[in-house]
């Protein structure tokens, strides 16, 4: 029993980061763009695609792959500022309106691309054993992988000039403007630089979902982000971390919980219910989120 | 508003095409059948977007709770027609107790709790299992008796037409008025001593109690519901881009823009099966940036001289 707790929050732990890069590339966006980029999911699983396909093709695996992932994210990020966000910076609601509908178009252009099969790719390198707990080696790369992501943002936002130019816009544009920050250039990067991150979180998340990979996951993905998000404070980036793990926790122990408490009941399709029944609660109690917004 | 008004001349005779498509034959009726679907759902996300400016994503959850509710009172054996309008009601139930939570938030925080109840509910349906649970239910030994697609199509018409005249009655209430302040500024509404917060409830309640309805009798012409059919996320978007094809707060936009959007999808699937969501996307993103007022918009720019008389 013991050791069965100690694997759920194990497990839930690992989640937990996979979510928070997922959310801190998507609250880059909300804070100094000031739109909810819906299509961010869209994004992500472009970069699942990607470590899919150099799997496949090339037998590159997902971590060979980050690279190209990186790549690939940066091109689609500039392509996509140029093409539609540039107009839509700090007006909400077409924003809004004009991302839902991109993310209809990029999960639509994936089907058409490579059809709506579910595909994924086994990629093993063995296992750990701690007395009862077995973990596969490739849940602690992925998770590894997004922990080094995370201190590489952490370093980039308080270190760096551009990280210091970002936090500038997103706490106040004008001000920001007036003390010589470049505003355009720091949208177009920040921009970017979210959209290179959600490529590599998606082509973390590859680990992750050894049979799901289909054009439409990304609807799961782009609600959970909203929630935890909400959760840790909207456009705070070290918010989406304590979201990310309060989530990751409840969806790995809730399902337990349920099968235990209600019978009869699909825990696994019950889960997301309740956290999105916990948003609404958020929303109602403190809508601001645990850490406060944008910071 | 006179008796000879070209405002209700002008609706009158799109139902009137409508009307004689649909007698024309059984697949125009099918399409016109679609296009009233849709334009009910337009017609009332103009009610709480248009008219009050809350950007809604939810359109298609009322949707769904029409579907289910009607459903789930047909398998039990109630006349269908009351079950349509048990099926609204308890929409607007729903809306009620959202709205308590929901409309306390503004502008985008609003329209993503909207969003994601859309996406909740079907994880519900499939969670525990009710109503035919993630595997649907096929409904129609229970309606048969009273199948008849006409009369789907006649009920339909009915509830678009109860809509239109609401919207035009509310375009020139205290209502309405107060809720075009509420759109034009939220806190200069406040000040000046509308109930904000009650004007917005009961406009999303009246907004979800015909999606409801809405819902309720595509579920009776289906007769099979599945859950991520009955709250897909896409009918949210279709009933925003009708109503910015055809005109925001506006009595013929969301008519008008649903008969443009329905006729370019059949013919984009006619030509480009497969593709239709993709096209569409495209469309929403460009009118968003290039025409936000839509066509009513464009065409009252052009034509000054008439636009009182017809918009």
């Amino acid at each position: 029993m013991l050791e069965n707790i100690a694997s759920i929050v194990l497990f839930g732990l690992f989640l937990a980061f996979v979510y928070s890069l997922q959310t801190i590339s998507f609250n880059l966006v909300v804070g100094m763009l000031r739109i909810l980029n819906l299509a961010h999911a869209e994004l992500i699983v472009f970069g699942t695609y990607i470590a899919y396909w150099s799997w496949v093709l090339f037998n590159l695996d997902p971590f060979m792959s980050l690279p190209l992932s990186a790549i690939m994210g940066l091109a689609a990020g500039f392509a996509l500022y140029y093409l539609l966000i540039k107009k839509l910076v700090f007006s909400t609601d077409a924003a809004l309106i004009a991302t839902f509908a991109l993310s209809l178009v990029l999960s639509e252009l994936m089907k058409v691309l490579w059809t709506a099969n579910y595909r994924g790719i086994s990629w093993t390198l063995g296992s750990i054993r701690i007395s009862s707990i077995t973990i596969p080696v490739t849940y602690i790369c992925s998770t590894l992988g997004s922990i080094v992501t995370i201190l590489l943002i952490y370093f980039i936002m308080y270190k760096t000039y551009f990280g210091k130019a970002c936090r500038a816009v997103a706490i106040d544009p004008t001000a920001s403007a007036i003390c010589g920050v470049n505003v355009k250039k720091t949208l177009l990067y920040g921009f970017v630089f979210s959209s290179c991150l959600a490529f590599i979180s998606g082509n973390l998340l590859v680990v992750y979902a050894p049979t799901g990979i289909n054009p439409y996951m990304g609807s799961t993905i782009i609600a959970r982000c909203l929630v935890i998000a909400t959760l840790g404070g909207l456009g705070n980036p070290w918010g989406a971390l304590i979201g990310g793990l309060i989530i990751g926790m409840i969806e790995q122990i809730m399902p337990i919980v349920l099968m235990a408490i209600v019978p009869g009941i699909e825990p696994f399709s019950f889960t997301p219910f309740i956290y999105f029944m916990a948003y609404l609660l958020i929303l109602l109690i403190k809508p601001e989120g645990i850490l406060g917004g944008r910071r | 508003m006179g008796v000879v008004n070209p405002r209700i001349i002008s609706i009158s005779a799109l139902y009137a095409i409508l009307i004689f498509l649909s007698l024309f034959s059984r697949s125009l009726a099918e399409l016109v059948f679609l296009i009233l679907i849709t334009c009910i759902l337009s017609q009332s996300l103009n009610i709480i977007m248009g008219l009050a400016g809350l950007v809604s994503l939810g359109q298609a959850f009322f949707f769904g709770t029409g579907v289910y509710m009607f459903t789930y009172l047909v398998i039990n054996e109630v006349n269908p027609y009351l079950s349509i309008i048990l099926g609204g009601l308890v929409s607007a139930i729903f809306a009620l107790a959202l709205g308590l939570v929901l409309l306390r938030l503004r502008g985008v925080y609003f329209a993503c709790g909207t969003l994601v109840v859309t996406l909740a509910a079907p994880y519900f349906i499939s969670g525990t299992g009710i109503v035919g649970g993630f595997a649907g239910l096929n409904i129609y030994r229970y309606i048969s008796p009273f199948y008849n697609i006409y009369l789907c199509l006649f009920s339909l018409l009915v509830t678009s037409i109860v809509m239109s005249i609401l919207t035009i009655k509310l375009l020139r209430s205290p209502f309405g008025y107060s809720l075009k302040a509420i759109k034009d500024d939220h806190d200069a509404a406040e000040t000046l001593g509308i109930n904000t917060f009650r004007q917005k409830t009961i406009a999303f309640c009246i907004s979800a109690l015909f999606s409801g309805i809405a819902g309720a009798i595509w579920a009776f012409k289906q007769a099979y519901i599945l859950p991520s059919i009955a709250f897909n996320p896409l009918r949210s978007i279709e009933a925003i881009l009708t109503m910015l094809v055809g005109g925001t707060g506006t009595v013929i936009g969301p008519i008008l823009g649903t008969i443009i959007y329905e006729a370019f999808r059949d013919a984009v699937m006619r030509t480009a099966p497969g593709l239709q969501v993709l096209i569409f996307g495209i469309l929403v993103i460009v009118i968003v940036l290039m025409a936000p007022e839509g066509l009513i918009g464009l065409l009252r720019k052009r034509f000054k001289s008439i636009r009182d008389k017809i918009f």
